[in-house]
């Protein structure tokens, strides 16, 4: 399942990170890597970017990004 | 001499740690990139040692401007001394880079900031175990209630590199690392949600509201700029009367004393008039400061840009450039240097290139003074310039994109966002000082040489000192320049030299209408339309030369420069154009013709012109990032395609 797939306040945890090399930078830099477990908490207006909760760090990501992330 | 240097993530409280240290004030607030410079400054009490503030970073990778700072500032100047600035809650992201900093061989002392707030959450913080993984000393401090920090200053003089028979020293590969992070993270401090938390996930549900989110954030805008204007009316007209009086005063004793008549001019009418009719703006510009901070300091900024990003994606910017758009109302030169933690080249470039389109502090002013003089200080026309500036923002980064090659538009953005904080009232406080310090700074000297100069040229002409305002050099500048003025309505030599002034600080713009039509501005424009249109120049032009400088310096390339400066300058030209037309329009004028022709002429002029020096360019490859020459490989195939 993609990450943007995934339903408000579920939990998943992620299997593949295809995004761009600066965006896995950033993201690990934050601590969201292969195995973490993340959970959606919201979504902006026009639902777009989507907020993450991630070991207590709460960050946005836009959908075109989330696309490129596989969670189970 | 020592130097100390403070390393940590971004948004772990470096420089309050470094405000408390220096007792100096550097901006701080809740988001991430604050600080996007190296700032230096001695300790409070003792001169031997220099302590150096740097930006924000999670590890060596560095990818944006603000990092790649730190990094190279790391290598070249090996510091004395690092004080690693460790945020409690987020303990395992902080240790990622205390590991990376424990290797570079210098002495290293950590600082677990917010010791406050696991005080208040009743949390036990096994501070030991740190010197046992680390091999270095610890400090619980809170740079904010200033706790600990003499101890923290006893322990850098005696400070010594990471023990090698450290816990960290004896794991070799990068998995096993973050296993034991995270393993000793969690022993050190077991957080459960702690209050701050809770009451930001509360506040969230409401302020990041998908339907209501928006009007929220439009609302707090629209109450940030009504109030301060309703509040500051009337202290404004106060102390505007209290220096007249005080003025008028001091002329006729003055004359009483025998001082000769130009003397009494010189010192009264331009000097002091001028500064009292920008001073009387003091109450104004510190509200507008006051509601500023707190959304900086609160971490509303980074919502704001998690609510915007989408509605600014499709303009060409993105959520990124929202915060160095906030930070613009206060002041442009703030938010061009904050939009270097924006990661995108190109919208990078595109936000400074914009950002002077919102209205600064300056031009607030002048838009103030305007609706006090036209509009019977209605604030609305002050809030409406806000809005203006948005829209203007939103279309031209739209038309800029058109220029630029799609495939490379493509940014990511990540934001985090905060737990939501309360503003501490002594930094709101400082804040305020400091912006009212740099305010009469600045009026005691860009806008005192602006007012001496405007004051020699109104009294001097060819013939020598007279007092006929016909005869003075400034008349025959004014009367020259005032046709390139004509199309917008109002083209006459007093509004001409106001502009030309505005050039060096836009609050010069109202002392140049009170020195030489002496507050009697009614008679300069012809109907409300013109007034607007001059208000609409006055927006979308540069706000001042030290924006004009700081431009220079963020875009790095002389052409950008050139064109952001002669872009600005344009738009608000055509716009001032535009809006005067639709005056027109209403009243009916025989000019209207003529009008409506230079701004056909300007706007097709405008586009082949943008045409011919961009879109035949190649801009956006990634084989020639570095200038914005084009490389003639890539000219080549762009003309194929």
């Amino acid at each position: 399942m993609l990450l943007s797939q995934l339903k408000l306040n579920y939990q998943a945890t992620i299997i593949n990170i295809n995004c761009q090399e600066a965006l896995k930078n950033r993201l690990k830099d934050i601590g969201v890597e292969i195995g973490t477990s993340i959970k959606l908490v919201r979504t902006a207006p026009f639902n777009d970017p989507l907020e993450f909760c991630c070991n207590g760090i709460y960050f946005a990501i836009r959908k075109s990004d989330c696309d490129k992330i596989e969670v189970k | 001499m020592l130097e100390v240097c403070l390393v940590g993530n971004p948004n772990c409280g470096k420089t309050s740690l470094f405000n408390a240290l220096t007792g100096t004030y550097q901006k701080v607030g809740n988001w991430n990139g604050v600080t996007t410079e190296v700032k230096k400054a001695f300790l409070k009490n003792d001169k031997s040692i220099l302590v150096v503030d740097l930006p924000g970073i999670y590890s060596f990778n560095a990818i944006s401007q603000d990092e790649k700072i730190v990094v190279e500032y790391l290598k070249s100047n090996k510091p004395s001394v690092i004080i690693n600035v460790v945020d409690p809650l987020n303990l395992k992201r902080s240790f990622a880079l205390t590991s990376e900093l424990c290797k570079l061989n210098v002495p290293i002392i950590i600082a677990v900031n917010f010791y406050d707030e696991i005080v208040k959450n009743n949390l036990k913080f096994h501070g030991e175990k740190i010197e046992e993984i680390f091999g270095c000393r610890h400090v619980l401090v809170s740079a904010k209630k200033k706790v600990n920090i003499g101890q923290l200053l006893k322990i850098i003089k005696t400070s010594k590199t990471p023990d090698k028979s450290a816990e960290l020293f004896n794991i070799n590969s990068q998995e096993n690392l973050k296993i034991f992070l995270d393993k000793k993270s969690v022993e050190i401090l077991k957080i459960n949600v702690t209050r701050g938390e809770l009451f930001t996930q509360k506040a969230d549900r409401i302020l990041l509201n998908k339907y209501f989110g928006i009007p929220i954030f439009v609302l707090v805008i629209f109450i940030n700029y009504y109030l301060s204007f309703v509040l500051s009316k009337g202290l404004i007209d106060k102390i505007d009367l209290y220096f007249n009086n005080f003025c008028n005063n001091t002329a006729t004793n003055m004359l009483k004393v025998g001082l000769k008549p130009w003397i009494v001019s010189l010192v009264v009418d331009s000097v002091m008039k001028g500064f009292a009719t920008v001073l009387s703006f003091v109450p104004q510009i510190l509200l507008l400061f006051l509601f500023m901070t707190i959304i900086e300091e609160s971490g509303y900024a980074s919502r704001i840009s998690f609510l915007l990003d989408r509605f600014f994606r499709a303009f060409g910017l993105g959520g990124k450039s929202v915060i160095p758009l906030v930070l613009s109302c206060g002041c442009t030169v703030t938010g061009l240097t904050a939009t270097r933690t924006i990661d995108g080249v190109y919208e990078r470039r595109r936000t400074a290139i914009l950002s002077p389109f919102l209205p600064c502090g300056a031009k607030t002013i002048v838009f103030a003074w305007f609706s006090n003089v036209f509009f019977n200080g209605n604030p609305l026309i002050t809030t409406s310039m806000y809005f203006m500036g948005i829209l203007f923002v939103a279309f031209f980064g739209k038309l800029l994109t058109l220029f630029e090659r799609k495939s490379y538009n493509y940014n990511y953005f990540l934001v985090e966002l905060p737990t939501l904080r309360m503003p501490s009232v002594s930094n709101v406080m400082k804040v305020l000082y400091e912006k009212f310090k740099d305010f009469i700074y600045k009026t005691g000297t860009i806008i005192f040489g602006v007012s001496v100069v405007l004051w020699m040229l109104t009294n001097f002409g060819v013939k020598g000192y007279s007092t006929n305002i016909e005869n003075s050099f400034l008349y025959n500048i004014g009367n020259i320049i005032k046709y390139i003025f004509v199309p917008l309505g109002f083209g006459n030599w007093q509004s001409s030299v106001a502009i030309i002034s505005g050039i060096f600080a836009k609050e010069a713009v109202i002392e140049t209408f009170e020195l030489i039509a002496g507050g009697n501005v009614n008679v300069l424009f012809s109907n409300v339309f013109s007034v607007y249109s001059f208000m609409c120049f006055i927006l979308l032009s540069p706000p001042c030369l030290t924006a004009i400088l700081t431009m220079k310096k963020e875009l790095k390339s002389k052409k950008w420069f050139v064109f952001s400066i002669v872009f600005q300058f344009v738009v608000g030209y055509v716009v001032a154009l535009i809006i005067n037309l639709i005056g027109k329009l209403f009243c009916l004028q025989i000019n209207l013709i003529i009008s409506i022709l230079v701004a056909i002429i300007i706007i097709i002029v405008g586009i082949i012109s943008i045409k011919y020096t961009f879109v035949n360019k190649c801009l956006n490859c990634s084989l020639c990032s570095k200038g914005d020459k084009p490389c003639r490989k890539n000219l080549e195939r762009n003309t194929t395609l």
